[in-house]
């Protein structure tokens, strides 16, 4: 499950995937953050505090959502990783383009 | 030392098997006794990574998964009568940090220590291995 989150400011969305962010899943958060885009929202935030585990496919769609956002004068941010999800980012050598945030509320400023 | 635990599963090749396969590997690694969080997070990764690929482009019915801890490995195997890949594996890497795709046999192999692939008696075969307690070698933080 993900969750869209419009309560931060009009130009602001929050994107909580729960669970497993894998081949499965990944498709609703690239179609999530492109409808956030879409209605203007290009401040992102991709909530990871409920994301037990991510696979490539996962971080395909938070590159695929960085690049929407960043095209549309905006940005996506990654808050709250947990240990798993801070692995893959390091072995896939992106911890310089997906840069953590720990809060959603730091990721935001 | 670890008492060895061996699981199996045979599933259908195609992605509406991956939560098995995660569930069943969530199950084989509770029960690997005095595995440390970063070994566990590195062997899931690889394992999950080859299974997205196995389920992706096998084009056959079946694949079997079968899990093992000896101790002082974790070790896996993928078995599929499929026809063999069309790429070398081995020769996969990190494609440009852009990119949204490609990404999964090179994760697969840098999270653990071994990542072999072969065709042979008519089967594809991955074998991965992970030593146990050899995170020192290497990189830090993962």
């Amino acid at each position: 499950m993900i969750e869209l989150d419009t309560g931060f400011g009009d130009d602001a969305a929050v994107i909580r995937p729960q669970g497993r962010l894998t081949m499965v899943t990944a498709p609703q958060l690239r179609s999530l953050v492109l409808h956030a885009v879409e209605e203007q929202r290009v401040r992102v935030v991709v909530d990871l505090s409920q994301t037990e585990f991510m696979d490539s496919s996962g971080l395909g769609a938070l590159i695929a959502g960085l690049k929407a956002t960043r095209q549309a004068g905006g940005d996506l941010r990654i808050a709250c990783m947990g240990p798993q999800v801070a692995t893959i980012i390091q072995l896939a050598n992106l911890d310089r383009v997906l840069r953590p945030y720990d809060s959603v509320a730091e990721a935001l400023q | 030392m670890s008492a060895q635990v061996d699981m199996e599963l045979t599933l259908p090749a195609d992605p509406g098997s991956l939560e098995q396969v995660h569930n069943l590997l969530t199950e084989f690694l509770d029960g690997c006794a005095d595995l440390g969080m970063h070994e566990r997070i590195r062997f899931e990764t690889a394992i999950m990574e080859i299974a997205n690929n196995v389920a992706e482009y096998v084009n056959t019915d079946v694949f079997t998964l079968t899990l093992a801890d000896t101790g002082a490995d974790l070790r896996a195997l993928f078995r599929d009568a499929g026809p063999p890949l069309p790429f070398d594996p081995a020769q996969r890497k990190l494609p440009d940090e852009m990119a949204e795709s490609g990404r999964g046999i090179a994760l697969a192999c840098a999270a653990v220590d071994e990542v072999n692939y072969r065709h042979e008696n008519h089967q594809n075969l991955w074998r991965l291995v992970l030593h146990r307690d050899a995170e020192h070698t290497r990189g830090a933080g993962g």
